[in-house]
């Protein structure tokens, strides 16, 4: 199609605690403008229809899936993508556990699993099997056979409950 | 993938809505949570000049029950609100059970009812990437006059699959639409038109909010979906069920199936059948035959037909039995 008369936007991003202006197009979609605008690249792009998962986010703390989302829905409000877990350089408990359990492989559906684990750690911190198989429900995982992955997950929890109850 | 171009609109009230509805002539298309559209626009199913957001309208975005014990439920409450208003809800278990099985995590949390509602009917060989398009001559529901599912057919049956309609037609629920500034109330099971083609009759109309009955005594309610994989999957057949019970008896019954044909199926018939007989599972063996005898799914989604009607029977009955056993609990 062309593109006459298309009218850009400057916008700002809440995204990981800092503000990003960038201008968009009204069509591009959050992923888009995370990945090729602001090169914010640990969110992935696979099917681009809601159907896997790969491009999860948070906003305002709950898991959502950037592929879906335009990016001017996007202000005012707080995103979380992978690259805002860490801190410092230093992993969280729950990127370790991923690591330690073998819970990646190749590594494609690991920056939205976690996204969606701690979109569930945000509003149930002590989730059942079940409650974890369901928040992971919507992340695709190829390689792992997704028991590696819920045993990381049942990890962090049993850590983070003895953590709280030892203090 | 990218979406096609459109202008972007969000505005914060329904006056505000109204104004822009009627200088579009039109020419828009609103948008609640996107879960839908957004994949059919990408795929280049609808390309729409202007897109109305209506996420920022307050007013849309609130369960509340009324004095008269009426719920309210607005167009843009999101799927996984309802999971949690309605957990352990006994008279309204069937919204929770959808609720909570629509796609994932993430879709239920993007996802709202009026979107929910108002999703277009789906099949196999329509919803589809554009590359398809361009190989297949169009059917029915692109314009053309063939159909792919039903040969020879002259009409569209491609599928509705809202999980969310099935527990608000068998509740009675109504949905409140604004037409040119009018406010205009109707039963749910009154806005399809049972053509895949153009499912809805409701046109260019905005739904404002559902409003559900107040549960009368004895009410109780569950749903069942049959899908491929536990998660993430569109119903190729759904089932809900409301009952009345009084005096150990069915007093009152509705049934509504979804995944099976162009339009939610409300099962004729039912009550008289049922009128005074007692409880027994021989009873629901044959409510479930008439269940099945209504349901006439085609081969349009995933999944073998005979399979989907046969679970149609199969969730009817332990709907109802798992109802009536607990009912006593
Ligand atoms: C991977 C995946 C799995 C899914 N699984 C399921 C499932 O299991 N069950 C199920 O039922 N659905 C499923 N869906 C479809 C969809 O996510 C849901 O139906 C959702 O509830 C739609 O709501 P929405 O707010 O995102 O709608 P939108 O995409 O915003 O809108 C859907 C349609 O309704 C219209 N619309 C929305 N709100 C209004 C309004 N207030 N007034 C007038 N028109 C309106 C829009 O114009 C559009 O045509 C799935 C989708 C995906 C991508
Ligand atoms: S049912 Fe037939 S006409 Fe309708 S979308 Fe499918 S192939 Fe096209
Ligand atoms: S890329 Fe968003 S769900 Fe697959
Ligand atoms: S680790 Fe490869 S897809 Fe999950």
């Amino acid at each position: 199609m062309i593109n006459k008369g298309v009218k850009k936007r400057l916008i700002t991003l809440n995204i990981n605690d800092r503000d990003y202006h960038v201008i968009i197009d009204d069509r591009d979609t959050l992923l888009y403008i995370l990945r090729d605008k602001l090169m914010l690249t640990g969110t992935k792009d696979a099917c681009g229809v809601g159907e896997c998962g790969a491009c999860t986010v948070l906003v305002d703390g709950k898991a959502v899936l950037s592929c879906l989302m335009l990016a001017i829905d996007g202000q005012g409000k707080k995103i979380t993508t992978v690259e805002g877990l860490a801190k410092d350089g230093k992993l969280t408990d729950l990127q370790k556990a991923f690591i330690q359990y073998g819970a990646i492989q190749c590594g494609y559906c690991t920056s939205g699993m976690l996204m969606s684990v701690v979109g569930l750690f945000n509003t149930n911190p002590n989730p059942t099997k079940n409650d974890i198989k369901k928040a992971i429900e919507g992340n695709i995982c190829r390689c792992t056979g997704y028991n590696k992955i819920i045993d990381a997950i049942e990890a962090v929890k049993d850590k983070r409950l003895k953590d709280k109850n030892d203090r | 993938m990218q979406l096609p171009h459109f202008k972007y609109h969000a505005p914060r009230s329904i006056n505000t809505l109204n104004a822009l509805i009627e200088k579009m002539k039109g020419q828009a298309i609103i948008m609640a949570g996107g879960t839908e559209l957004i994949p059919r626009m990408k795929m280049r199913l609808i390309q729409p000049e202007n897109l109305i957001s209506i996420l920022k309208i307050k007013e849309l975005e609130h369960i509340k029950i009324k004095k008269d014990k009426k719920i309210e439920i607005g167009a843009t409450v999101r799927i996984d609100n309802l999971v949690n208003f309605f957990k352990e809800n006994r008279p309204f278990n069937a919204i929770f059970q959808a609720a909570n099985m629509v796609g994932s995590q993430q879709i239920r949390n993007m996802a709202t009812i009026g979107g929910n509602i108002l999703q277009n009917t789906r099949c196999k060989y329509y919803n589809r990437t554009l590359q398809w398009q361009n190989i297949m001559p169009p059917c029915h529901k692109r314009g053309g006059n063939i159909c792919y599912a039903v040969k020879n057919s002259k009409r569209c049956f491609a599928v509705y699959q809202g999980d969310m309609a099935a527990p608000l037609i068998v509740l009675n629920g109504k949905g409140e639409f604004l037409f040119d500034k009018n406010f205009i109330q109707k039963p749910l099971e009154d806005i399809f038109t049972g053509n895949g083609a153009m499912p809805f009759n409701v046109g260019k109309g905005v739904l404002i909010k559902f409003i559900l009955p107040q549960p009368e005594d004895g009410l109780i309610s569950t749903y069942k979906k049959y899908r491929i994989r536990d998660g993430m999957d569109f119903p190729i057949a759904g089932v809900a069920v409301a009952i009345k019970i009084k005096n150990k008896k069915i007093d009152d019954i509705k049934i509504c199936l979804i995944g099976v044909s162009s339009a939610p199926v409300v099962i004729k018939d039912i009550k008289d059948f049922i009128s005074e007989k007692k409880l027994t599972d021989k009873l629901i063996h044959e409510i479930s035959e008439i269940v099945y005898n209504q349901a006439h799914p085609v081969e349009n989604t995933d999944g073998d037909i005979n399979k989907r009607r046969y679970m149609i029977k199969q969730m009817t009955f332990e709907a109802i039995k798992e109802l009536i056993d607990g009912y006593d609990k």
